[in-house]
């Protein structure tokens, strides 16, 4: 027969059912007629005859059932009738179903966008051609893990020169804010400076245009510019014949080179890019620029990584001065990988919470279905009873299990959605992401695996159990409310103790970062935020305003503020602690052994200690007579007081800006300076760190400031931040004002990575204890429904209500105990590689521990107390009666 | 007399195939052939008949159509098809090949 005949012949039996029931039917009838007639003919009576005609033939509805199975077509029906009967099941047991898809879309839906996000950052591999051979060439130093993505322009050129591992190699590092005239007006731009093989590297060319020349990266060559699309269709309006044309930048002018690509992506954001024009200056020889390099296709990363290793070598070789004592070689990092840092851990973090919630939400899922099942006992052995195979009842739990986790997905898919755009507008560190992050099909895929695998996986174990039943044992006890198989005990029992470790981990991390956060924000700053208001003026680029020029802009505008109603104080600095850093080399005078490469260095107007609350320590404050010709002066903190005058008095002894040990930084090397007077630590760049050794020079001494930060202590009034642009303008309308903000958002910020990680962990970790509460009060009270015949059974015998409360409360709180204490395991486990995101507090720290254990008992205490009143309660007569 | 569990398993289909590779015969007509062929040896019960019947149906061994018998009654009457002619050949010689196989071995004198 050929396949075509045999579809016929199925979907006869599909689509003709009633016809192809009737005709088997006529079938067996024709044989039951036959066998009574011989059985006539054999002499029987009629009725003998046709009473032993059936007893030979058997159950005619299992041989219905049984052909119509070898008809194939059972597999289909059944599928759709179990759906049917599902969906008429959920609909009426709308409490668990609204309970499971829930739970179900919770953890889905948090999976989901948790994915996507890391599918967006971690997987998707970077919009350049061949981008794993993209590398970021780096610093080695000794200790362990410690790389520096930033080189200086002549090591960066060696590299170039003299490796033979790359394509090619270019360098980048920010051009700053400029303003840019054109035929359309004027606009604020930021740009990047870059070398000329830049594009290349990436893989990336302009779709109009070119790219630089190597003489346009040269000083004197000429001056060019290219365009980023968005750039172009705003400002140019996407005019194709914008290349050639000039263009102002800051009152220079620069020629229109190339337009790239609409899809172009870099992980700085920038309008523009201008060619990177070595001048030898501190820009150049500080490490500023970041490396990036196309490996040869032939090579892998361990073969170039050994080839500079080789390079390194012949460039200590060539310049020992420049390669200071504790830099080990050349570090070759995976360019996406560079990118990712930090971010990485972070992320993977929320996926590991996400998860725990996943398996808790299924936990609950699965004990619940357990105690459904457990209810169906009887239903489930009276139709194994009349005939019901065990493998049609397993498909028919599992459908019904399937279609709620379909549902769950769907749902949870809903909520990814939200969940995904709350996510990203929340999540306070940068996601390098090269294309917006969404819900893709991968992770569509993702989602829709992990809900019918959950719903697999979860429904497995309480159907394989429940349709093993002792038929004859369910059927004695109709009727009569039958205790629990012990095996289903055990599995509640073990399911519900899971998720109670699961949340008692969950919450115990939660409240160490909360702790984290705690003793962050404990952290002495130094220095009193409240009622500062800061600002930034930053000055358009190097030269933008000579030396004498900004220190006279900074006192104009200063004695400007003070004049203004409500102002205290204010003062200028062009780092604000906690805001970022600024390190020069700078050695003690006459020891050249006591050289710190990365001092930092803050240039200051001389009100800035008493506007910040700094105290001193020694000595004298700067004046407004520290200025020009005066003698050069200098104020050191306690942290490098320490260090260089362990004992002895600092006052009056010299330092040197711009000399490390043996070497002089001819671009900033400056006279000695003596130190008038020691302050107080505050913070550096970062809450988490201790105060690293700094040097305040007086800005009306100070030579090539940038950029200028203001902080005002004033009373907060509206009207203040509109009192102070105006400010800034009267002095100088072209001076743009940037990030006005509270000193206290600044502080904040600092600690916006371990704010969203603590809030979202406690926000899980309520979720979960929510979810064994209901876990705990499912589990007792369905075990008292269940016992109710044995807790009437009691108490006729004699047992007073205070002992079956603690029969039954004793059940919950024993589970509890048990899972706390794997959850104390896991969480002491989990902990230890958490280290980086905790601050200030061990991972056995003594506080979280016993806090979550007796938040947990507290809740297992009540979820089993509410079932065990009512146990209490029960009347002896009913409940024996009831039976 | 044999009960349908000892037939050798696969052997129902065979017999099946063979009893109506003459000429076409209904369900009832199948199970009195096999018992009167086998001397009452061997008794197919309804239980596997039927359900053999319309699983080498859709196998396309045999195919069925209703017609009358000598009885005037209507019946549902199987017929070999050409596939399930080679089928039976095939099972036929495995068959041979197995019973001889195990003829030799429990005829055998010394075991």
């Amino acid at each position: 027969m050929r396949w075509t005949d045999k579809l016929r012949l199925r979907w006869r039996s599909l689509s003709r059912r009633p016809q192809v029931d009737a005709e088997l039917d006529d079938e067996l009838r024709f044989h039951l007629d036959q066998q009574i007639e011989e059985n006539l003919a054999a002499g029987l009576t009629p009725e003998e005859a046709r009473y032993a005609a059936r007893r030979s033939i058997g159950g005619l509805a299992q041989i219905q059932e049984e052909c119509r199975d070898m008809r194939r077509v059972n597999l289909i029906q059944n599928v759709l009738q179990d759906l049917r009967y599902a969906a008429r099941m959920l609909r009426k047991s709308s409490g668990f179903t609204t309970v499971a898809v829930l739970s179900l879309a919770l953890g889905i839906g948090a999976n989901t966008a948790v994915v996507s996000v890391i599918h967006a950052v971690l997987l998707r591999s970077l919009p350049y051609p061949d981008s794993g051979r993209l590398v970021r060439v780096a610093r080695q130093y000794t200790h362990e893990g410690a790389v520096v993505g930033y080189l200086s322009v002549p090591q960066m050129e060696f590299w170039k020169e003299n490796s033979r591992a790359f394509e090619s190699l270019a360098g980048c590092r920010g051009g700053g804010a400029r303003n840019l005239v054109s035929g359309a007006g004027r606009e604020w731009i930021s740009t990047m400076v870059v070398t000329a093989d830049f594009f290349r590297a990436l893989g990336v060319s302009p779709v109009l245009g070119r790219e630089f020349r190597s003489e346009e990266t040269r000083l004197g060559g000429p001056q060019a510019i290219v365009l980023t699309d968005g750039l172009w269709r705003g400002q140019f309006r996407a005019d194709p014949s914008v290349i050639g044309r000039a263009v102002t930048l800051d009152s220079e002018s620069y020629t229109v080179v190339g337009v790239l690509p609409p899809g172009f992506w870099f992980p700085e954001k920038r309008d523009a890019f201008l060619p990177l024009r070595p001048n030898g200056g501190i820009g150049d020889t500080g490490l500023n620029t970041q490396v990036i390099a196309r490996m040869k296709p032939e090579l892998n990363l361990r073969q170039a990584q050994a080839e500079m290793a080789t390079v390194f070598e012949s460039y200590s070789r060539r310049y020992p001065d420049q390669v200071t004592s504790d830099e080990r070689g050349v570090a070759l990092i995976p360019y996406q990988d560079s990118l990712v840092g930090d971010v990485r851990l972070n992320l993977l973090f929320l996926f590991s919470a996400v998860g725990v919630l996943l398996l808790i939400a299924c936990s609950n899922l699965a004990s619940l279905l357990l105690a459904r099942l457990a209810a169906r006992q009887k239903e489930i052995a009276l139709r194994l009873a009349l005939g019901c195979s065990r493998g049609r009842l397993l498909g028919q739990f599992l459908v019904e299990n399937l279609l709620v986790s379909f549902i769950g997905g769907l749902a949870g898919l809903l909520a990814a959605f939200w969940v995904l755009q709350a996510f990203v507008a929340l999540i306070p560190f940068d996601l390098p992401a090269s294309a917006p992050i969404r819900l893709d099909l991968p992770v569509l895929i993702f989602t829709l695996v992990i809900a019918v695998g959950t719903g697999l996986a979860f429904s497995l174990v309480p159907v394989l159990s429940s349709v093993r039943v002792d038929i004859q044992a369910a059927l004695k006890a109709v009727g009569r409310s039958t205790t629990a198989g012990p095996a289903r005990q055990r599995a509640r029992s073990i399911l519900v103790t899971g998720e109670v470790a699961l949340s008692a981990v969950l919450l115990i991390v939660a409240g160490l970062l909360m702790q984290s956060l705690y003793r962050m924000h404990q952290e002495r700053l130094g220095f009193t935020p409240q009622g500062l208001i800061t600002f930034e003026t930053p000055f358009a680029s190097e030269g933008h305003r000579g030396d004498t020029e900004l220190a006279s802009f900074v006192r104009t505008l200063s004695e400007r503020i003070q004049s203004l109603p409500g102002v205290q104080s204010v003062a200028a600095i062009n780092v604000l602690p906690l805001d970022g850093q600024n390190n020069i080399p700078v050695q003690r005078a006459g020891n050249p052994e006591q050289s710190i490469g990365g001092m930092e260095y803050r240039m200051i107007t001389p009100s800035y200690f008493e506007a910040m609350g700094i105290p001193l320590r020694r000595g004298r404050f700067f004046t407004a007579d520290d200025a020009g010709a005066a003698p050069s002066v200098v104020l050191i903190n306690e942290t490098l007081a320490r260090r260089w005058w362990p004992h002895a008095n600092p006052v009056g002894d010299r330092v040197v800006v711009g000399r490390y040990e043996q070497q002089e930084f001819p671009e900033i090397i400056e006279p000695p300076r003596e130190i008038v007077g020691v302050v107080a630590d505050t913070k550096g760049p970062e809450l988490k760190a201790p105060a690293r050794p700094t040097v305040y020079i007086p800005v009306a001494q100070a030579r090539g400031a940038g950029s200028m930060s203001w902080v005002v202590r004033a009373g907060l009034s509206a009207g203040l931040a509109q009192q102070l642009r105006r400010a800034v303008a009267d002095i100088d309308s072209t001076q743009r004002v940037i990030r006005m903000q509270p000193m206290t958002e600044i502080v904040a910020s600092t600690t916006a990575d371990s704010r969203f990680d603590a809030w979202l962990l406690a926000i899980f970790a309520g979720v979960a204890l929510a979810l064994s509460a209901i876990g705990i009060y499912g589990m007792v009270s369905f075990s008292v429904a269940q016992r109710r015949h044995e807790i009437g059974t009691r108490m006729a015998l004699g047992a007073s209500r205070g002992d079956i409360l603690r029969m039954v409360v004793r059940q919950g709180v024993t589970l509890m105990a048990i899972g706390l204490v794997l959850g104390i395991a896991g969480a002491l486990a989990v902990a230890r590689s958490l280290a980086s995101l905790l601050y200030g507090v061990r991972p056995s720290d003594p506080v979280s521990i016993p806090a979550v254990s007796l938040l947990l008992l507290g809740v297992g205490l009540v979820a089993s107390y509410l079932p065990a009143r009512r146990a209490s309660r029960v009347d002896p007569i009913v409940a024996l009666r009831y039976e | 007399m044999g009960k349908p569990s000892d037939l050798v398993q696969g052997t129902l289909d065979l017999l099946i195939l063979k009893t109506i590779s003459l000429e076409p015969k209904h369900g009832w007509a199948i199970a009195k052939r096999i018992q009167q062929i086998s001397n009452e040896e061997l008794q197919v019960q309804q239980g596997s008949l039927y359900p053999a019947l319309h699983r080498l149906e859709q196998q396309g061994w045999i195919k069925a159509h209703w017609a009358e018998t000598e009885t005037g009654r209507n019946a549902k009457f199987y017929a070999l098809t050409r596939s399930g002619r080679t089928q039976m050949e095939k099972e036929l010689a495995n068959w041979d090949r197995l019973s001889t196989a195990i003829n030799l071995v429990v005829q055998t004198d010394e075991a």
